[in-house]
């Protein structure tokens, strides 16, 4: 959906720029173009240069063994359930026509769609390459040729956008685990991670994936406080946890609305000893455990101690890489 | 800041993507992108191509500020030189394989890095088509070369790499008919990563992921119905003789630090202008070269000075 609105909006303002008079306009950017052209260009015009191109006797000898996948990756470019389909439209960057919608609902699902895609590439990578981009040249004429060009590369670039935007979403998502507003990490939290990134499933970046969400919370933490006969007193604690980052798009923002809309949340096991005060060892003395959860860096925990004890803090580093 | 792929319609009908190596690229900072020398070296016809750069410095800020790489990097320093010893000249490079290493020790850091030149490349295929289908030309008419320097040289293979054989990155070279005319590697320190991470293995993560250990070294090639087509029909190699980074120290070719991959095309350019001539002198030389501020004089890495002696070179590939 957000991909669909973000297209419209680029059609919408390349619409605008070509309706403003000369360099008053937004400029226009390479994707304004190709989302613009994508709209214009149906999957029916697609068919119709792949057909006449496969009528060309030159282009058939110049594919040799590959006629008959090109006769076939044709066949499924031609599905006239879909032929009133902008490539824009196919490729999910725009509604599906009007006409199309009843159609939409039985034949052209995204399997169906992106079956034609994978066709196109195939056909793409048939007809354009050499010699036989040459032989359409030559055999086909300039017209003929200048329209595979235009509809061929229009569907490619489309595939291209689409692999940018997943490379650009992982990076975010990268960005989002290990840039400014991800937590800081310690000695003994850089280490299991490590390690957990390389022996423990659902921890591990993949290529195609991305980074894992999840990662290990083992740490010093003096900054908690609570309330003691009406006092604040500073407690001291340790926390080993999981915290798992929020990759969603509105997730992550810096300031008082990360408040609310962190980049991350954790949970997991807070000890504490039964004295007060920061930088105190929290193995000191009769130590007690509790649980902490955390929503960005707004950490709360619960201590059981004699009368039980609620912790609040703030997820910060005092020392770098330390604690 | 989030990472925003340049974008352009191009000014002629080729394009370079510059990518940087060791050091801060941003603007003024003292790795910055030598597009002035490049300019230099392509005369009149530099105003017809059109200049992409590749700055990953803010992702290796980001694990800089999470994680104390740097003092795993000195580690890795004090380790390595104990494991090359102070035989010959492998101690003097032990001293900076760490600065070229590092990234292979965090996978995340890796694809990070990756994923942002596939899609700077990904985003230069679209605009190659653009600038190409607004004049009615044919896009696969239009050119692209990289040219990449020291560590920029091996993200390049990594990504170009993954690009040739992953087909939803729609980079494919026989698939998705993306073909490079040039890839420049200006003292790549490929074949020394590849080396240097031999001895440390275990301590990889993701090991199969990287193409510069997994497997022989390679041009990057789609192997499509048993027909294998390479990125670029032009894989160009240049190392100084004085540039351990390339795989040279004091003139002589280290065999295990140079990158000599089949089909490359290896330029070595001589460098005895440095007036070099010890290993502390070539350490004092990459210490001022990896340094931030401090004079360049014999700096045998500067990737300025490659591109000002091979500027014949850059002509003849870029512009042909």
């Amino acid at each position: 959906m957000t991909l669909i609105l973000r297209r419209l909006a680029l059609a919408g303002a390349l619409a605008i720029a070509h309706a403003t008079l000369g360099a008053q306009g937004p400029e226009v950017t390479p994707e304004m173009a190709l989302v613009a052209r994508a709209d214009s260009i149906t999957l029916g015009e697609y068919c119709d240069v792949a057909g006449r191109v496969l009528a060309v006797g030159a282009v058939i000898r110049a594919l040799e063994a590959d006629s008959t996948e090109a006769r076939s990756n044709a066949a499924i470019i031609c599905d006239p359930l879909l032929s009133s389909f902008s490539l824009l439209a196919l490729s999910g960057g725009s509604a599906a026509p009007m006409a199309a919608v009843a159609r939409l609902r039985t034949e052209g699902s995204s399997a169906a769609r992106a079956r034609v895609f994978a066709a196109m590439s195939e056909f793409r990578a048939s007809v354009r390459s050499d010699p036989v981009r040459r032989t359409v040249q030559d055999s086909g004429g300039p017209t003929l040729s200048a329209e595979l060009t235009r509809v061929t590369e229009t569907a490619q670039q489309l595939f291209t956008l689409g692999a940018r935007d997943r490379a650009l979403t992982r990076l975010a998502r990268y960005e989002r685990k290990l840039g400014p507003q991800s937590a800081r990490l310690n000695l003994p939290e850089v280490l299991l991670n490590y390690s957990a990134q390389r022996w423990v499933p659902g921890f591990r970046p993949t290529p195609l994936g991305g980074p894992s969400p999840w990662e290990v919370v083992a740490s010093y933490v003096p900054g908690y406080a609570t309330m003691v006969d009406g006092h604040v007193e500073p407690v001291s604690a340790s926390e080993f946890g999981l915290r798992r980052y929020l990759f969603g798009e509105s997730f992550g923002r810096p300031g008082l609305i990360g408040l609310v809309l962190p980049s991350y949340w954790s949970v997991g096991v807070v000890t504490a000893s039964d004295r007060n005060g920061a930088l105190v060892w929290p193995w000191q003395g009769a130590d007690r455990s509790g649980a902490f959860v955390s929503w960005g860096t707004i950490k709360l925990a619960y201590i059981k101690r004699d009368r039980g004890t609620w912790l609040m803090g703030k997820q910060f580093q005092i020392v770098p890489f330390v604690f | 800041m989030t990472f925003q792929p340049q974008s352009m319609f191009w000014r002629g009908t080729r394009a370079i993507l510059l990518v940087h190596g060791i050091g801060d690229a941003s603007a003024g900072k003292e790795g910055t992108f030598p597009t002035e020398v490049l300019d230099g070296a392509l005369g009149d016809e530099a105003a017809n191509v059109s200049i992409y750069r590749l700055n990953y410095d803010f992702i290796n800020d980001w694990l800089a500020a999470k994680v104390n790489f740097q003092a795993g990097i000195a580690a890795l320093k004090a380790a390595l030189k104990l494991k090359f010893g102070d035989d010959d000249s492998s101690a003097t490079i032990a001293d900076y394989a760490g600065d070229v290493l590092w990234p292979v020790l965090s996978a995340e850091l890796r694809f990070a890095l990756r994923d942002a030149f596939l899609a700077q490349l990904q985003q230069i295929q679209i605009d190659r088509g653009e600038s190409a289908l607004e004049r009615g030309d044919d896009p696969l008419d239009y050119q692209v070369t990289i040219i990449a320097h020291s560590l920029g040289c091996f993200h390049t293979y990594e990504g170009l790499t993954a690009a040739a054989q992953e087909p939803s990155h729609a980079l494919r070279p026989a698939s998705d008919l993306v073909t490079f005319d040039s890839v420049i590697l200006m003292a790549s320190p490929v074949q020394l990563i590849r080396t240097v991470a031999g001895t440390i293995g275990p301590i990889i993560p993701d090991a199969d992921t990287l193409a510069t250990i997994s497997a022989p070294l390679a041009i990057p090639s789609e192997n499509r119905r048993g027909r294998v087509t390479p990125c670029t029909s032009d894989f160009i190699s240049v190392t100084g003789t004085h540039d351990p980074v390339g795989g040279f120290l004091l003139g002589r070719k280290l065999d295990w630090a140079y990158m000599d991959i089949p089909g490359q095309r290896s330029v070595i350019v001589p460098q005895r202008a440095l007036d070099i001539d010890t290993k502390e002198g070539t350490a004092l030389a990459l210490a001022k070269a990896f340094a931030t501020g401090g004079p360049k004089a014999n700096d045998p890495h500067s990737w300025s000075a490659y591109i000002e002696s091979q500027a014949k070179l850059l002509r003849g590939t870029v512009l042909a």
